[in-house]
């Protein structure tokens, strides 16, 4: 019996081990600024920082990553994290949505927090940036429906 | 094919109340255009990837499931409300 588990502690620390030899890609890109929700629409700087604390790690083209992101699995957990979290908003490609999608994407933005399914509970129990307070979660809803409108109106 | 496959969830009386949230038909007319296009828009995406009705909800009841057709019905009756929103 101790034999077995001998052996089968052996073979989870050489996967361990190896798994470390296969990183995946890293969300690091080159940006480029003007196709940025920042450069299209018009926000306070408070809301801005909150946005970009509690969102821009896995829904923008640049993570800021943390030490333990060179750790297997969990360097495969975040990429996966980050790969939907793009698919579904990605903050540096706003340029490139049509007005539809704009709309209906800063109405999820709102829906989303006040829901709290966003951030992640497990992202913010590792980033204390990105809670968001009520206060906080208020602002950013009234600037997305404000956003909205915006949108739905470019010429007013 | 609405009343019939959504009504159930999606309106006032619903028990559901986390469907509610996420889409209530009797308070429709309370939703910002955009808010309403945002909905209009998921309601043709869920219908699509087959995400809704449930299919729990469907095994319990069959009668309310949306065939293909039906729902590229609805999804032309969606992108027909966002366009008359959107003034397009």
């Amino acid at each position: 019996m101790k034999k077995i588990l001998k052996i089968l502690m052996l073979a989870v620390i050489a996967f361990l081990v190896i798994i470390q030899f296969f990183p995946p890609e890293k969300n690091d890109n080159i940006v480029n600024p003007m196709d940025d929700i920042i450069f299209h629409l018009d926000m306070s700087s408070t809301v801005k920082r909150n946005i970009v604390n509690a969102c821009y790690d896995c829904h923008s083209n640049r993570t800021r990553y943390p030490f333990y992101n060179r750790i297997a699995p969990v360097s495969w957990i975040m990429a996966r994290h980050i790969r939907q979290g793009k698919e579904n908003l990605n903050f540096s490609e706003w340029g490139n949505y049509d007005r539809r999608t704009q709309i209906s994407l800063l109405t999820a933005i709102c829906d989303e927090i006040v829901s709290g399914e966003m951030p992640l509970k497990g992202y913010v129990m590792m980033h204390s940036k990105a809670v968001l307070n009520e206060k906080q979660v208020d602002e950013i809803c009234e600037w997305a429906d404000e956003a909205a409108e915006q949108v739905m109106s470019p010429a007013e | 094919m609405l009343e019939n496959s959504c009504y159930d969830c999606h309106i006032n009386s619903a028990r559901n109340v986390k469907a509610k949230s996420k889409l209530n038909f009797s308070k429709w007319n309370d939703l910002s255009d955009a808010r309403k296009i945002a909905r209009l828009d998921e309601i043709c995406k869920t219908l699509k990837e087959s995400e809704m009705p449930p299919s729990r909800y469907i095994s319990k009841n069959p009668d309310r499931a949306l065939d293909k057709a039906q729902k590229e019905l609805l999804c032309e009756w969606t992108e027909g409300e966002i366009n008359k929103i959107m003034g397009e």
